[in-house]
């Protein structure tokens, strides 16, 4: 909903000739200024996080400073417009994906309707196409001879404030979750320009705070939650508890243990947020079942990546800790709980920035004997490939029916499914843990996924009405299951999309639930001597006849 | 004269041209692609517009003194209420309906006729107002449960040495708050 000002509408209502006002602009994209109110805007980055995030790296993050979007004025350094475009000749010459996509769109609408954001708005910036073209006129304009000369009439323009303030808008309007690039004959990635458009706004200062706060808390104390070890403990310890009542069985835990055999990294959503701890209820109950030697890190306490949204430094230097820790603790291999980002760096990232990473082993699983080859570079093993192994050989005793209250669809994350192939291997865990188990539509699942609508730090919660329109395709192909099967959860391997879905159902489809795929694993995980469960991990009631 | 036959027999007329204008309160190509693709997983609001006014206008064609009972216009509802316009923007489109009864079947139907759909319309306007209200309720309810969910996140959390430093503690270990564990 736009702005309900009474004054505003009632000269809207007025003026109109037909009742049916919000007639939409019909200019060319270009002479349509962006207008920031609340609710389509995220929060700047507080001062303080900003000056923490200028020591840290000098030159990258502009001025620390209090500013608005609604302002007139930005406080942007005097010379902006030189800062943004050395940034952008400089990435042009490092990035060579980013020259390339720049140069190559032949404009033939292909990925025009393929975006979330679009699909939920219609809004033509939000087409790939054209937020690529954003950035891509400024690069004609100002770095190609044709746009020089020609100018608007080859599509070029200049970098002017009106431009910036576009930039912000659109590039905090995408959540880089790729799904454009799987349908461009080219394969542009309009998520790398994204990337791109926010690392040049971060130059002068443009910024949002969802990102730079779990950025510099991740910096600081390991996790984006800020978390200090002893609460991350503390808290692990709590959901010990919770097991012990359902189950009856006491876990105990190791933390930076040296010399463990495998380190065990997962989003710190999942040691503190609902619904994740009922995922990390599952590693744990998992672990104690198969007898695994692992330790938790409270210094590697996140594997949530922020700086992937940031810039490629900050990217690069929290996941240089996750291996820094492995190595500090001397571990053998790194298994990966759910998370998405997390894996788009390993998976696209890791090796070229960190990697290899040749202290480590060839992950091998201790129980199978399955050796992880896909993770030769990496070492890091991601916890369905683990559980799909593990279910395969036989290994672990299960009881779908424990789940017999779930009817259960599957969303692909965008970043497991595009951004490292993830498919089959938390399917076939769903199909051994859960009795009932549905696909939403085929153009909805997969490679063409659609994303929740608040990845990318997105995830907050001012532009709320901004998220449940972008993850409108989602929640349109879940309600479609839910209507047709009964379907009543929504299980995922993401630590975001766990939190970000949540609201998406409560606004769209308030009877879904959702989950991690981990739940339902330690919901039908039969442990030795345990004892008869009367509810599932969050406490829920089992189906009638399905107990134990 | 038989409002419901007339009704039903304008039904394609009516129905598209009013599918058409509510779907041109999007930008062009967003009108464009809403209106053309026709699988309802790749265009959901053109979906939604679409089994919203026909779930409508067959309420209407049925019994003009009964509410709309289906889920298709509470979606249409759902689905403005989050998108860029202003309650009147969200909603004016009910009103649309008397304009196109009398365009394509004024003709055909008597002023009795004419009345007794226009209160069938102004008392639906009624009806996808509260739709509107509930869901801004929830949408607002939503925020609240996930700040509720989310207040571990905003914390300002700190380092712990600084936390150890602000209670007096004179050393400061490596991995100050200013540094940062690996600076
Ligand atoms: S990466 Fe995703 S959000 Fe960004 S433009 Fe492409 S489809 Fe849209
Ligand atoms: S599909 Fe690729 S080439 Fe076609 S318009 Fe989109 S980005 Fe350009």
């Amino acid at each position: 909903m736009a702005d309900t000002k009474v004054d505003v509408m009632k000269e809207k209502v007025v003026k109109e000739p037909s009742l049916m006002t919000g007639a939409v602009p019909t200019q060319d994209w270009m002479d349509v200024p962006v207008v920031f109110k609340p609710g389509n805007y995220c929060y700047p980055g507080k001062k303080s996080i900003m000056e923490y995030h200028c020591k840290q790296f000098p030159g990258l993050f502009g001025e620390p400073r209090e500013w608005s979007p609604e302002d007139d004025d930005w406080k942007l350094p005097e010379n902006w417009q030189e800062i943004i475009l050395n940034g952008m000749r400089e990435r042009l010459d490092k990035f060579r994906s980013f020259k390339i996509f720049m140069d190559c769109c032949v404009r033939c609408g292909a990925c025009a309707d393929k975006c979330h954001f679009f699909l939920g708005t219609g809004d033509p910036k939000n087409m790939p196409v054209l937020r690529a073209e954003l950035m891509r006129s400024v690069y004609r304009g100002e770095f190609t001879k044709a746009g020089k000369l020609l100018g608007r009439m080859v599509g070029a323009r200049e970098m002017t404030f009106e431009v910036l303030k576009e930039w912000f808008m659109y590039y905090y309007q995408c959540t880089e979750c790729r799904r454009c690039s799987v349908f461009c004959p080219y394969g542009i990635d309009t998520a790398e320009i994204t990337m791109m458009g926010r690392e040049l706004l971060h130059l002068v200062g443009v910024n949002i705070n969802w990102a730079m706060e779990p950025v510099a808390n991740s910096n600081r104390t390991g996790n984006h939650m800020g978390l200090q070890p002893h609460t991350f403990k503390e808290n692990i310890g709590y959901l010990c508890d919770d097991i012990e009542d359902i189950t009856g069985i006491k876990i105990e835990p190791t933390f930076n243990r040296k010399g463990a055999e495998v380190l065990f990294i997962t989003p710190s959503a999942d040691v503190f947020a609902d619904p994740g701890i009922y995922t990390a209820m599952g590693y744990l109950l998992l672990f104690e079942h198969i007898g695994l030697d692992y330790t938790w890190s409270t210094y590697a306490s996140e594997g949530g990546n922020f700086g992937l949204f940031t810039n490629n430094q900050y990217m690069k230097k929290l996941n240089a800790k996750m291996y820094a820790e492995a190595k500090r603790l001397g571990v053998k291999w790194i298994l990966g709980g759910e998370c998405g980002h997390m894996w788009r760096v390993v998976h696209q990232y890791m090796d070229t920035m960190n990697g290899p990473a040749d202290f480590l082993e060839v992950p091998k699983s201790p129980v199978t004997g399955t050796v992880f080859h896909n993770a030769a570079s990496t070492k890091m093993v991601h916890i369905s490939e683990f559980t799909a192994d593990l279910i395969r050989h036989g290994k672990l005793k299960l009881d779908p029916s424990r789940n017999a209250h779930r009817k259960v669809t599957w969303h692909d994350s965008c970043n497991t499914s595009r951004g490292m192939g993830l498919l089959e291997e938390p399917r076939y865990v769903l199909r051994n843990v859960v009795p009932e188990f549905h696909e939403m539509p085929e153009n909805t699942i997969r490679e063409s996924t659609f994303c929740c609508g608040s990845g990318t730090a997105l995830n907050t919660s001012e532009i709320m009405d901004l998220r449940m329109r972008g993850g409108l395709p989602r929640a349109n192909a879940v309600r479609y299951v839910a209507d047709r099967y009964g379907v009543n959860t929504l299980a995922c391997v993401c630590a975001i999309d766990r939190a970000t879905l949540t609201a998406l159902m409560q606004y769209w489809n308030p009877d879904v639930e959702v989950c991690g795929l981990s739940e339902l694993v330690g919901n039908a995980l039969v442990m030795e001597g345990e004892k008869e469960r009367e509810t599932g991990l969050r406490f829920e009631e089992l189906a009638t006849g399905n107990e134990g | 004269m038989n409002i419901e036959k007339v009704l039903d027999q304008k039904k394609t007329d009516i129905l598209n041209a009013w599918i058409k204008q509510v779907l041109g309160t999007y930008s062009a190509d967003g009108a464009r692609i809403f209106s053309n693709e026709r699988d309802r997983f790749a265009n959901p609001v053109g979906h939604n517009v679409r089994a919203g006014l026909t779930e409508i206008y067959e309420a209407l064609v049925a019994d003009q003194t009964a509410p709309v009972t289906g889920e298709a216009s509470f979606k249409l509802v759902q689905v403005r209420a989050v998108q860029e316009f202003s309650p009147s923007e969200a909603l004016s489109f009910i009103f649309l309906l008397k304009e196109l009864v009398r365009r394509e079947a004024g003709a055909e139907l008597d002023h009795a006729a004419l009345e007794r759909i226009d209160r069938a319309v102004d008392r639906m306007a009624l009806q996808l107002f509260d739709h509107y209200m509930a869901c801004r309720e929830r949408l607002f309810r939503v925020r609240l449960e996930e700040i509720e969910r989310n207040r571990f996140l905003v914390t300002d959390g700190g380092c712990p040495s600084r936390f150890l430093r602000n209670r007096g503690n004179t050393a400061t270990p490596a991995g100050s708050a200013d540094a940062g564990p690996d600076a």
